[in-house]
C-alpha cells in the first residue's frame, strides 16, 4: 500500500432501486487521492456527486466495490468497520453548503463538540480550538454565537469544526454554495492552504468551473464513470 | 464533555420555561383534581369527628342521619342515658338551608343540639371568634365562609338569630358550610309552619305543634366500655339502628361521597393521562425542530447516546420545572375554589414520581426519531 494513500476507490457501484426499477449511478469507480491534495468531485446536477460523497463518508451502502480510507478498509463488498460514526468522528471531517453549525453551541463548543466525543481532556481540546481560529483568523470569535456571525466567518468556522479531530479526509459539499465569488475564492484559497499544511486531503463538490484551477486533482462524473483529471496548480494560490 | 440540553435549553430559555410553565398549569389542574378528591374525603370526615360521639343512634332500618333521612324522637335520649355503658345521650339534628345575604347565596347546614348537653358539638378548636351557644334561644355560630361578622343579626324563619361565635374548616360531609343554633331553635325552624300551612293543616283535621323529633341521637360511651359491642345492645333494646362513629364514618365514605370521589379520581387519571401525551408530544415536536441538528450531529460522528441523553436530559428539566410551576399554580389558586382542596405532600410527590417516569417514556418517541434520523439528510442542502 501506498503510504501516501489517503483514500482508495476500486470498482465501486451504487445502484439504487431493483428489477425494473434498478438505476446505477456509479458503476465501477476507481481513483486514488493522496495525502494533502485538494480535490473537485464536478458533475452535472443528479449525476451521483453527494451520492459519491455519502459513500465515501460513510452514510451510504454501496452495492458492490472496495473503499479504503487511510490504511484501512472500510468497505470491501460490506462494511468491514463496527461503528461507521465512529470512523467519522476519528477519520472524517464534514463541510457543508451552509456552515450548518449547531445553533445553541458557541463557536468554542462547536469546534470542540467532536474532540471531547472522541474522548479527548478539555487540557488537549482548548490548545487546539484556539490553535485553529488562530489559524482561521478567527480567534477574536471564540465565544460568538453562529447568529452573531457573517455566512463567510460562520463557513470559516465549519472548516475549523471539520479540522478538530484531525481527519485524514474532508467532505466538502459545495461549501461555496451560499457564498459570493470573493468570498468563495477566499474560502477555497484556504482549502487548498489546509491540504499542504495539515497534510488532509480535501474533495469538494462545485459547480463552479472558476475554482477548479485551485485543486490537484478533478473527478468528474460521466456517464456513471468517474473520469480523473490532474492540474498543475502549485503556482495558483 | 458538553452538555448539550443545558447549551440547547439556555439558548433558547425563554420558549423553554414557557412551555414547561404551560405544561405546569395543566398538571397544576391535576393538582387541584387531586386536591378536590382529598377535600372531598376530608369533609365527608369532619363532622362526625367534629361532634364528640362514641354511637350514633337512629331511626330503624336507615343508614342515616347523613346517607339516608333519619327522624327519632327527641325523649329516645332518655332511653339511649340508661343503657349500659352509657355516659351521656343528647339529640341532634340537621337540616340544610339555602342562605344569601350581601356576599352572595350558599348552602348550609343547620346543626341543632343543646348547648348544654354534655357532648361537644362544635369543635372548640375550630371556634376562631367569639364563643359557643349559651343560651337556649336567638343565638347562632356560623362558619367564616358565610361572611357574617360577630354581633350580626341573621334572619331565619321568624326569629333573628345573633351571630355569637365563628369557626373556621367546618363544613358537613357535602362541603356545605356549618351553622349551629340551639337544638330548640333548630326544631322550630324544622317543624313551624306558616300561618296558611297550619290553617290547611287545621281544615284537614291534622294537629300541628312540634312534634319533637330530632334526626340522631348522640352518646358518649363510658371507660372500658367497648362502643360496638354498646352499639349492638342498644340496636336489640331500642329496636333502633346504631353506628359507632368509626361505622358512621366509613358509610360517609362509602355510601355518600363514593361515586362523587369515584368521578373526581377517574376524571383525575384522565387529567395525568392528557399531561402525558402532551410533555410526549412537546418533546416529540422539540426533537422534530432540531432534527437538522440532529443530522448534522450524527453525520459528524457523535453517538446516539449523546443526542438521546441531550432528548431524556431535556425531558426531565422540562418535567421538573411543570411540576414546581404546576405546584405553585395549584397553591396559588386553591384557596379560591368554594370548597376545600386538601393539597397534600405525599400526592404532589406520586404526581411528581408518576410525571418523571413518563416524562422520561415520552422521550422515547424523540429518541426513536433520533435513531431513525438519517445523517444523509444534512448533505446535499
Amino acid at each position: 500500500m501506498n503510504e501516501n494513500q489517503s483514500i482508495k476507490i476500486e470498482n465501486l457501484v451504487k445502484k439504487f432501486g431493483k428489477g425494473e426499477s434498478e438505476v446505477t449511478v456509479i458503476d465501477g469507480a476507481n481513483f486514488t487521492l493522496n495525502k494533502g491534495e485538494f480535490v473537485a468531485l464536478v458533475a452535472p446536477s443528479g449525476a451521483g456527486k453527494t451520492t459519491l460523497l455519502m459513500m465515501l463518508g460513510c452514510v451510504l451502502e454501496p452495492t458492490s466495490g472496495k473503499i479504503e480510507i487511510g490504511d484501512e478498509v472500510v468497505y470491501d463488498n460490506k462494511w468491514k468497520v463496527k461503528d461507521d460514526r465512529e470512523l467519522r468522528r476519528k477519520k472524517i471531517g464534514f463541510i457543508f453548503q451552509a456552515h450548518y453549525l449547531i445553533p445553541f453551541l458557541n463557536i468554542e463548543e462547536n469546534i470542540s463538540l467532536l474532540p471531547y466525543q472522541n474522548g479527548e481532556s478539555k487540557k488537549v481540546v482548548k490548545p487546539r480550538v484556539k490553535e485553529l481560529l488562530d489559524y482561521l483568523d478567527m480567534s477574536d470569535k471564540l465565544h460568538n454565537m453562529p447568529s452573531e456571525l457573517s455566512g463567510g466567518q460562520n463557513q470559516r468556522i465549519a472548516i475549523a469544526r471539520a479540522l478538530a479531530n484531525e481527519p485524514d479526509i474532508i467532505l466538502a459539499d459545495e461549501p461555496t454554495a451560499a457564498l459570493d465569488r470573493h468570498r468563495a475564492i477566499s474560502v477555497v484559497k484556504m482549502l487548498k492552504k489546509i491540504t499542504r499544511e495539515q497534510n488532509v486531503t480535501i474533495i469538494m463538490v462545485t459547480h463552479d468551473d472558476r475554482l477548479l484551477p485551485y485543486c490537484d486533482k478533478v473527478l468528474t462524473i460521466k456517464d456513471k464513470k468517474i473520469q480523473i483529471e490532474e492540474k498543475n496548480n502549485e503556482n495558483i494560490i | 464533555m458538553i452538555n448539550l440540553a443545558y447549551k440547547d435549553i439556555s439558548h433558547s430559555l425563554s420558549k423553554f420555561m414557557i412551555t414547561a410553565i404551560s405544561v405546569g398549569v395543566l398538571l397544576g389542574i391535576v393538582i387541584i383534581m387531586i386536591g378536590v378528591y382529598r377535600g372531598m374525603v376530608f369533609d365527608a370526615k369532619v363532622l362526625v369527628s367534629d361532634i364528640k360521639a362514641d354511637i350514633w343512634v337512629v331511626q330503624q332500618d336507615t343508614l342515616g342521619p347523613f346517607a339516608q333521612t333519619s327522624k327519632v324522637h327527641e325523649d329516645l335520649k332518655n332511653q339511649i342515658s340508661y343503657q349500659n355503658g352509657i355516659k351521656s345521650a343528647e339529640a341532634i339534628t340537621f337540616q340544610t338551608f339555602q342562605m344569601q345575604n350581601k356576599y352572595g347565596d350558599f348552602k348550609v347546614m343547620l346543626v341543632g343540639f343543646d348547648p348544654f348537653g354534655n357532648i361537644d358539638v362544635i369543635n372548640r378548636a375550630k371556634l376562631v371568634e367569639g364563643r359557643g351557644i349559651r343560651k337556649q334561644h336567638y343565638e347562632i355560630v356560623v362558619s367564616q365562609k358565610t361572611n357574617y361578622k360577630l354581633g350580626e343579626y341573621i334572619k331565619m324563619g321568624r326569629d333573628r338569630f345573633k351571630v355569637v361565635g365563628i369557626t373556621k374548616d367546618t363544613v358537613s360531609n357535602g362541603g356545605d358550610y356549618l351553622i349551629f343554633t340551639s337544638l330548640k331553635d333548630a326544631e322550630v325552624l324544622q317543624f313551624t309552619y306558616t300561618n296558611e300551612r297550619i290553617k290547611s293543616d287545621d281544615a284537614r283535621g291534622i294537629k300541628g305543634g312540634n312534634p319533637h323529633l330530632v334526626n340522631a341521637i348522640i352518646a358518649k360511651i363510658k371507660d372500658g366500655y367497648n362502643p360496638e359491642q354498646v352499639a349492638r345492645n342498644i340496636e336489640i333494646t331500642t329496636h333502633k339502628k346504631v353506628f359507632t362513629k368509626n361505622e358512621q364514618t366509613n358509610l360517609l365514605l362509602e355510601k355518600v361521597i363514593k361515586k362523587s370521589s369515584k368521578q373526581i379520581g377517574m376524571f383525575t387519571v384522565i387529567l395525568i393521562i392528557v399531561s402525558i401525551v402532551i410533555i410526549a408530544l412537546i418533546i416529540y415536536t422539540m426533537t422534530l425542530e432540531k432534527i437538522k441538528e440532529i443530522s448534522i450531529l450524527k453525520l459528524i460522528g457523535i453517538s446516539n447516546f449523546t443526542i438521546s441523553k441531550m432528548i431524556i436530559q431535556e425531558t426531565i428539566v422540562l418535567g421538573v420545572l411543570a411540576f414546581i410551576s404546576g405546584n405553585l399554580f395549584a397553591r396559588m389558586i386553591a384557596g379560591g375554589f368554594p370548597k376545600r382542596i386538601v393539597l397534600e405532600t405525599s400526592d404532589a410527590f406520586s404526581l411528581f414520581v408518576v410525571i418523571l417516569i413518563s416524562s422520561v417514556f415520552a422521550s422515547l418517541f424523540g429518541i426513536y426519531k433520533v435513531i431513525k434520523t438519517d445523517p444523509s439528510q444534512a448533505i446535499g442542502g
